[in-house]
């Protein structure tokens, strides 16, 4: 049992931030998360925290080895993200920061469907808001597109926990089968763990948010459905096709790519591949390895989401076409974004090669040789573009006329951080594998791994030494799935709804004009036969005449004259029928 | 220079077998018979990088690449 949603430190945080003087925000902002991880570090597998609601009981926390994991590393990163947007006099950002890693934590130890959908929700918007944060007209229209997918994701994973609770009549957080309402849940999940085709919202949203704030984003949508996907069905055949294939869809896309920060998005597509594939194997060996490729994924594509950002507010330039010759004026970013490029690419004593290999090496011992030999494929695209093409290019690339600003020490601080985390993990991956879901009987580095990786990272430079010249990327945009919404939009757009809004407004007219009339008529029904005042109005007119004349009887009423003759005509009548009709 | 290239490309393969000759009889975890050619982790690294990258870049070229201003001419992205 325990007292408190391990979230809470950080929506407490979000909800302080405004009250709090401009200069003590960065300080909150940084020790929100951290107060988080140290509470986290008090909890035991086991303890719980209930809450009644109508005739289910919610349960707001669940504490498990898995969730753990995953807890520590979202308040760690999360405390990193803060040290280096430091420098941030943005409210709104910082706000949206912490509500962002709060849902994310609070959906890793979300013990019922009900909680994990509320959460969830929460994570969406929040994350929107902090791409919104950035304030351009790239960032609204990525952020909506974004909103949308994910409000889209969420709607059909509401679908499926309503259907699961009335099937099952428990809202209990379990494994489940990929039939029925698990096919639904599973596919909201996928859209956040950017499973293709549900994947384009992260390449187009992500380069487009602030630079912390794509710090962030690139540690917690991902891996909170990566996290949901290791409890709700571990040991699906289905996983380990899409895992495998969105590896290599993100390798494919991110050698395109000209946009920093794009790359890095697509190299997030690919690398939870392995992830999913890891879940999708299901045997502890994999569920550990998709774990600690989470936790070490997390570390060091935030250092490269970090240099990346250092970059981009150093220059102002995010695409290689016009980036070059960094290595004079941003030599320290390139040290430590060497950390991150050689840690996502399975070099040896950084955090990548003890959890990388973990999930291929569990392919491999549970026969699932091509799965490990595609994921193979993957390591050395992932190297090819992070390790190689992007620091070659942007550091070593032509000279060009670039002023560069000053990097706030922050942004140092935290790079630093996220270097030491890496090299620490790769150095003693017994801190690691400590804390996964199962007890981990892996050894890296042996001489074979040692050898083998080896080779294929100095043949990989090899090879990309001999090609730099046609890597040289094209200042162009690459069509991804997003194109079929992106052009059906205009034509849905005008035959959905302007279409629908032209036929409203024309139904709007005639009710209008129906109702005129029937107003005219209740107040005057005979002008229903209106011939004596101002003789017979169309009904156009009637409809544009805002002017409802009240019953006139004057208006209606004939000259004495008349009477008088049609009472004479009567009387001549009367008097003619009875000279004529009388006996003679 | 092309002629240091070509003796440093052999002179790496070399020590590439010849390591992985010494280690091989550690055993290998997979089943998989490329896990038993000596030299395999090398050719692997060389030759998906190349193809990685060429093909890639044919996709681009002949489907997948357009202008930057693709889906902003004609408000063609519903923005």
């Amino acid at each position: 049992m325990i007292d408190f949603v391990p979230a809470a430190p950080l929506f407490v945080g979000a909800l302080t931030l405004p009250l709090l003087p401009r200069a003590l925000r960065p300080w909150l902002f940084v020790l929100s998360p951290a107060l988080a991880f140290v509470l986290l570090t008090q909890l035991d597998p086991g303890a719980t925290l209930t809450w009644p609601f109508l005739s289910y009981e919610l349960v707001l926390s669940h504490v498990d080895r898995l969730s753990l994991a995953f807890g520590y590393v979202f308040t760690l990163v999360a405390c990193l993200g803060a040290i280096y947007g430091f420098h941030l006099r943005d409210l709104a950002q910082q706000v949206a920061a912490l509500l962002y890693a709060g849902a994310a934590v609070g959906v890793v130890f979300a013990g019922d469907w009900l909680t994990l959908y509320v959460f969830w929700e929460i994570m969406a918007v929040a994350s929107a808001w902090l791409i919104f944060t950035a304030r351009t007209a790239q960032s609204g229209q990525a952020g909506m597109r974004y909103l949308l997918f994910h409000l889209l994701g969420g709607g059909v994973l509401l679908a499926g926990i309503i259907w699961q609770t009335h099937e099952s009549g428990s809202l209990a957080f379990n494994r489940l089968d990929s039939a029925g309402p698990g096919w639904l849940i599973l596919l909201g999940f996928a859209v956040n763990a950017a499973i293709p085709p549900l994947h384009p919202w992260l390449a187009d949203a992500y380069p487009e948010a602030p630079v912390t704030g794509s710090v962030l984003l690139s540690a917690f949508t991902t891996k909170a459905a990566v996290y949901a996907l290791a409890r709700g069905f571990p040991g699906s055949d289905l996983l380990v096709v899409a895992g495998t294939l969105m590896a290599l869809y993100g390798v494919v896309f991110a050698i395109l790519e000209n946009d920093i920060r794009r790359i890095l998005s697509y190299h997030i597509v690919s690398q939870v591949g392995y992830m999913v594939a890891g879940i999708g194997i299901g045997t502890e060996a994999a569920l550990n390895g998709a774990t600690a490729h989470a936790f070490a994924h997390i570390l060091y594509k935030g250092l490269l989401f970090m240099a990346a950002g250092a970059v981009v507010h150093a220059t102002g330039r995010r695409k290689l076409t016009e980036l070059g010759d960094l290595i004079g004026s941003l030599p320290w970013v390139l040290v430590f974004y060497m950390f991150g490029a050689l840690s996502i690419s399975g070099f040896p004593l950084l955090s990548g090669f003890v959890s990388k290999w973990l999930v291929v090496h569990a392919a491999e011992i549970d026969h699932h040789d091509w799965v490990a030999l595609l994921l193979s494929v993957a390591s050395v695209g992932t190297f090819l573009s992070v390790g190689l093409k992007l620091p070659y290019l942007a550091w070593f690339g032509p000279k060009r006329a670039i002023r560069t600003g000053s990097i706030p020490p922050g942004m140092y601080i935290a790079m630093a951080l996220a270097s030491a985390a890496n090299l620490v993990i790769g150095l003693r991956p017994d801190l690691l594998y400590r804390v996964m879901p199962y007890a981990a009987d892996y050894h890296p580095y042996t001489a074979l791994h040692l050898v083998e990786s080896g080779e294929a990272l100095v043949f990989t430079g090899l090879a990309f030494w001999f090609i730099r010249r046609q890597m040289n990327p094209k200042a162009a945009l690459t069509l991804d799935v997003d194109w079929f919404y992106r052009k059906a939009a205009p034509w849905l757009r005008r035959n959905v709804v302007v279409a629908g809004n032209d036929f409203f407004a024309a139904m709007d007219a005639l009710t209008l004009a129906g109702a005129r009339q029937l107003c005219r008529l209740g107040a005057d029904p005979l002008a229903l036969f209106d011939f004596a005042g101002d003789g017979h109005r169309s009904f156009k007119r009637a409809s544009t005449d805002t002017k409802i004349r009240p019953y006139d009887p004057d208006r209606y009423r004939g000259p004495v004259g008349v009477a008088l003759l049609i009472i004479l005509g009567c009387f001549v009548l009367l008097l003619g029928l009875t000279l004529f009709m009388s006996p003679r | 220079m092309k002629r240091r290239q070509t003796i440093l490309f052999a002179a790496a393969t070399a020590l590439a077998i010849g390591a992985e000759l010494l280690f091989l009889s550690d055993g290998h975890p997979g089943t998989a018979w490329w896990y038993h050619v000596p030299g395999f982790a090398a050719f692997f690294g060389f030759f998906v990088c190349l193809g990685l990258a060429f093909f890639a870049k044919a996709l681009g070229k002949h489907w997948l690449e357009r202008d930057e201003n693709y889906y902003r001419s004609g408000r063609a992205s519903g923005d």
